[in-house]
């Protein structure tokens, strides 16, 4: 058994709110972008003006948080059910931390990035 | 080394470290990867069972049921869409960055490979929200029953082809 040490909350009760909560703004930025790209005919600067409404940049914010919740514990869950001592004997804590970390890492490479395109600094 | 598994108990500590359980996982495994290929052959191992009920830990079907194969592939698609995210985001940069680096989007989504790596995205993404959709129903109750569930596999794989099609159709 793994305990959760590297959940979110350390609240299996918490993480499972936050997931479905984060789902739900993910699933309407998805409908919104894809929306945005059926309708218009995208142009450079219909593209910026649209991603750089002050409203885009605060929805495009959320999705981004979002994004960055939604996935830590998603991919906490699939390191906890597939890198355990059950599957992969005694070296699975060293594993799974090196894997957490790696997600941590990819995490904040996003969050800067996603940032510094929405509010363009 | 599956004559280890022999313990007819939850697996403890113990278990762990000695490699017992892990040899029961690592059967089940090498059962998965032969139904994947086709291959008749199958390895043997002792289920481990609960030494109060004797019902088996861990049982695991092969084949596995359709809504199965289609609830880990839920899981399976969002880790794809947790790698894919750096895709979108160099293509968002690229096309925010000047009228140049935008017709260079363009350029570059419109070539045979990347075309068919933002197709599989959105494949993936499809399935992902129509599958998590029908997750938050299942959390209202709502498609439960094990009819309902079969349906609902069905539709999101039939739902994921055809929405992939028609946006695929639409966007080029």
């Amino acid at each position: 058994m793994v305990t959760q040490v590297l959940s979110l909350t350390r609240s299996g009760l918490t993480d499972f709110v936050i997931q479905r909560v984060t789902a739900v703004v993910l699933a309407a930025y998805t409908f919104c972008i894809v929306g945005y790209f059926l309708v218009s005919d995208v142009t450079y600067e219909g593209l910026t003006a649209y991603f750089w409404s002050p409203a885009m940049q605060i929805f495009s914010t959320a999705a981004l948080l979002s994004t960055l919740a939604h996935a830590w514990i998603g991919m906490w869950t699939i390191g906890t059910d597939y890198l355990r001592p059950a599957h992969i004997g005694r070296i699975a804590t060293t594993v799974r931390f090196a894997y957490q970390i790696a997600c941590l890492a990819v995490m904040f490479v996003y969050l800067v990035w996603a940032l510094r395109l929405i509010w363009q600094f | 080394m599956y004559a280890l598994c022999t313990s007819a108990t939850r697996p403890r500590q113990a278990d762990y470290l000695s490699g017992c359980y892990t040899a029961q996982s690592q059967g089940r495994v090498l059962n998965m990867l032969a139904w994947v290929f086709g291959l008749e052959l199958r390895v043997g191992y002792d289920i481990m069972k609960d030494a109060q009920t004797g019902r088996p830990i861990n049982l695991t079907l092969f084949p596995q049921p359709f809504p199965a194969i289609v609830s880990i592939s839920h899981r399976i698609t969002g880790g794809v869409l947790f790698v894919g995210v750096a895709f979108c985001l160099y293509a968002l940069d690229l096309a925010l960055s000047s009228p140049a680096g935008f017709d260079e989007a363009r350029v570059l989504i419109a070539q045979p490979f990347s075309r068919l790596i933002f197709l599989g995205l959105i494949f993936v993404l499809v399935f992902h929200v129509l599958a998590g959709i029908k997750h938050l129903l299942l959390d209202f109750h709502m498609g439960d029953s094990y009819e309902a569930a079969r349906i609902g596999a069905s539709v999101i794989v039939v739902g994921t082809v055809i929405i992939t099609g028609l946006l695929g159709v639409a966007l080029w």
